[in-house]
C-alpha cells in the first residue's frame, strides 16, 4: 500500500510536467501563428518587422493570454470548491460582471485624474469580493446549484446594466466600450498588461496551497470543523484570492466567462477530483484553452479579429447546457 | 472522560434541550433516545462543538469542549452527521481518507484507509465515484471517514454517531454493530450514537440517555434500567411491550398499533 500512496505522490510532477509540454507547444504556436509575413531568419535582427511583430504584438499577447487562462482555471476551481458547487463559474456567477462595473466605474470617476491600471485593477477587485459576498449571501452554501446560479443571474443583470449606463455618462475618450466589458478579448495585449497581471501569480500561489483545505469544505462547514479546518478563515482567503484573480483578468481583458467551468469540469472527469490536483491542472488547462481559444479568434475570420469572449461562450454554455440537463435528471457528471 | 451537567439549549426562545445531564467513561457506548425532535441531534451537535450550550457545563477529559483549540479537537473527536450532500465525483477511498485530514503524520493514511473500507465491506467500491452510490452504500462511506479518524487513537478520543444505522440493510446493521464494539474494546474510545431500534438498545450500550418531546432528560443509567415499559409507554405515547429473555434483560419491543 505504501508504494501505491508513492505512486500517487510521484504520477502528479509527470502529469503536471506533460500539461506544462502542451502548455509550451500552444504558446510557440501561437506565437508562429497569425496574419502578417513573418519570416523565421529575420527574428533576431533588431528592428526587423518581425521582431517588432513578435515582441510588441504576439509575445504580450500568447503571455497574456496563459496567465489569464491560468488565473480563471484556477479561480474557477476554488470558487467551485468553497461554494461547493461544480457548475459555478466566476462570469456564471456574477464575480466577473462585478469586477467590470467596479473597473468602468473608476474609468468614469478617475478620468479627470488620469486613469491608472492599478487604480483600474483594485476596483475590478473590489468589484468581484462584493459580488462573491453577495451571491454566498442570497445562495449560501448548501451544495445548492440553482439559488446560486440564479443569485449569479441577477447580479450580473445588475452589472452589465451598469456598465451600460456607465457608457452613456463617460467622456468617450477613456471609457472602453460595452462590448469590451461584456465579451473580453486580448486585441490590445500590451507589455504593460503582462506585467499587471503577473501580479496574480503570488495569490495563485496561495490558492494552490489550499487544496486539501478545499476538499474538506466540500463535505459542508460543520463537517469541516470536526475535521479541524477554521472554516470562516479559509473560505474568506479562497474568495479574495479568487476575486482578486478573477479581478485582475477583468480589468485587463474584460470577460471571458466558462473558461473557470469547463476546464475544471474536464480536469475532474480525467483526473480526478482531488483539489490538489484540480488547481494545479485547471491552471495550465486555462492557459493551454486561452491560447487555442484565442488563436482561433484571431483565425476564424482573419484577417478580421473576433473577441475570444465570443468563441469560449460558444464552446462553453453548450457544455453548460449539457451539465444542467444532466444534474437535473439526477446524472451526476 | 465526557461530562454533562445541566446542559441547556435555547434556539431564539424555544428551549431545545432542558438540564440533560450525564457522565461517560472510556469504553463505554451511550444511546440516545426519544420521539423525532427531542433534541437528540441538537445534543450530538453540542457535544461536536457545533453549537454553544446556552447555559450548563460540558467537559471533555476536564477540559470545558469548547475551549479546547479546533485542531487538538478534530484529532480526538470524530462526529457522523446527518449525511452532507456532495456533489463532486470523489472517490470512495478520497472521501474516507479526509477523514485523516486532522493528522500531520499522514505515512498510515492510505493502509488505514484500505483497513476500514475492508470491515466496512466497502473495498469493492474503493474506487467509485461517491455520487454513483446508494443511500446504504454513501452511510457506511460517511461512517468509514468518521471511524478512520479515530481509528489510530493512542489518547482517549470520542466517536459521536448519529443514527449510524438508519440505512444500513440488516446485514450491515450487523456488520457495524459488531465493529463498533470491537473497536470499543480495542481502542481508547468512548461513542454516542443517536438510535431509534430499541432491540438494539439493550445489547449494545452500556448507557442510555431518554429525551422527551420537551427535550428533557427522562432517564439515564444502564439500559435496562432506562428502558422500561412503563417509560417506553410514556415516552413514546403508545403501548409499548418489552420482550424479556431467559435472564430477565428486555431483548426486544414490540409497539401494539392500536
Amino acid at each position: 500500500m505504501r508504494s501505491k500512496w508513492l505512486w500517487v505522490v510521484s504520477v502528479k510532477p509527470v502529469l503536471i510536467g506533460s500539461l506544462v509540454l502542451v502548455w509550451s507547444l500552444a504558446f510557440g504556436l501561437s506565437l508562429a501563428l497569425g496574419h502578417g509575413n513573418v519570416s523565421w531568419a529575420a527574428l533576431w535582427e533588431p528592428n526587423s518587422p518581425t521582431r517588432q511583430i513578435i515582441e510588441a504584438v504576439r509575445l504580450p499577447r500568447a503571455l497574456l493570454a496563459s496567465l489569464v487562462g491560468a488565473g480563471l482555471g484556477l479561480a474557477g476551481a476554488s470558487i467551485q470548491g468553497v461554494f461547493r458547487n461544480p457548475l459555478a463559474d466566476p462570469a456564471l456567477i456574477g464575480i466577473s460582471g462585478g469586477a467590470a462595473l467596479f473597473a468602468a466605474l473608476y474609468l468614469v470617476v478617475a478620468s479627470s485624474a488620469g486613469v491608472h491600471l492599478i487604480g483600474l485593477s483594485v476596483s475590478a477587485f473590489l468589484g468581484g469580493v462584493l459580488a462573491t459576498t453577495l451571491v454566498l449571501v442570497i445562495g449560501g452554501r448548501r451544495a445548492d446549484l440553482s439559488t446560486v446560479l440564479l443569485a449569479g443571474i441577477a447580479i450580473n443583470a445588475i452589472c452589465l446594466a451598469g456598465v451600460g449606463l456607465l457608457s452613456y455618462l463617460a467622456p468617450d475618450q477613456s471609457f472602453r466600450s460595452v462590448s469590451f466589458w461584456a465579451l473580453g478579448s486580448f486585441n490590445h495585449a500590451s507589455v504593460l498588461d503582462v506585467g499587471v497581471a503577473l501580479v496574480m501569480i503570488p495569490v495563485a500561489f496561495r490558492l494552490l496551497m489550499l487544496g486539501r483545505v478545499l476538499d474538506i469544505l466540500t463535505l459542508g462547514d460543520l463537517e469541516a470543523a470536526h475535521l479541524g479546518v477554521a472554516v470562516a478563515g479559509r473560505r474568506l482567503e479562497v474568495i479574495i484570492g479568487s476575486a482578486f484573480i478573477t479581478g485582475i483578468a477583468v480589468s485587463l481583458t474584460g470577460i471571458i466567462a466558462f473558461v473557470g467551468l469547463i476546464v475544471p469540469h474536464l480536469v475532474r472527469m480525467t483526473l480526478g477530483s482531488r483539489h490538489n490536483t484540480v488547481l494545479p491542472c485547471s491552471m495550465i488547462c486555462g492557459a493551454i484553452l486561452l491560447l487555442v481559444a484565442d488563436w482561433f479568434s484571431r483565425w476564424i475570420f482573419a484577417p478580421i479579429e473576433i473577441p475570444v469572449g465570443i468563441v469560449m461562450t460558444l464552446l462553453g454554455a453548450p457544455l453548460f447546457v449539457v451539465l444542467i440537463a444532466k444534474w437535473t435528471r439526477g446524472i451526476a457528471l | 472522560m465526557l461530562s454533562v451537567d445541566r446542559l441547556c439549549w435555547q434556539l431564539g426562545k424555544a428551549d431545545i434541550l432542558k438540564d440533560v445531564s450525564f457522565s461517560l467513561n472510556v469504553g463505554e457506548h451511550l444511546a440516545v433516545l426519544g420521539p423525532n425532535g427531542a433534541g437528540k441531534s441538537s445534543l450530538l451537535g453540542l457535544l461536536s462543538a457545533d453549537e454553544q450550550p446556552s447555559s450548563g457545563d460540558l467537559r471533555f477529559l476536564q477540559q470545558n469542549l469548547n475551549e479546547i483549540p479546533v485542531a487538538v479537537r478534530s484529532a480526538r473527536i470524530a462526529v457522523l452527521s446527518q449525511q452532507p450532500l456532495i456533489r463532486f465525483p470523489f472517490k470512495v477511498w478520497e472521501l474516507v481518507a479526509m477523514g485523516r485530514f486532522p493528522f500531520v503524520d499522514q505515512t498510515q493514511t492510505l493502509s488505514i484507509v484500505d483497513e476500514v473500507l475492508n470491515q466496512l465491506d466497502l473495498l469493492a467500491l474503493k474506487h467509485r465515484s461517491i455520487l454513483s452510490l446508494s443511500g446504504g452504500e454513501l452511510q457506511r462511506v460517511h461512517l468509514a471517514r468518521a471511524l478512520t479518524q479515530v481509528w489510530s487513537a493512542t489518547e482517549p478520543s470520542l466517536l459521536l454517531l448519529d443514527e449510524p444505522l438508519s440505512s444500513l440493510d440488516v446485514a450491515h446493521q450487523v456488520l457495524v454493530r459488531n465493529l463498533l464494539t470491537r473497536m470499543l474494546a480495542k481502542l481508547p474510545l468512548s461513542m454516542v450514537s443517536v438510535i431509534h431500534d430499541l432491540s438494539q438498545a439493550t445489547e449494545d450500550f452500556d448507557k442510555a440517555l431518554m429525551l422527551s418531546r420537551e427535550g428533557v432528560q427522562k432517564a439515564f443509567g444502564s439500559p435496562s434500567e432506562v428502558l422500561t415499559e412503563t417509560s417506553l409507554s410514556a415516552l413514546y405515547a403508545s403501548a409499548i411491550k418489552a420482550v424479556f429473555d431467559g435472564d430477565g434483560l428486555p431483548k426486544g419491543y414490540r409497539v401494539s398499533t392500536r
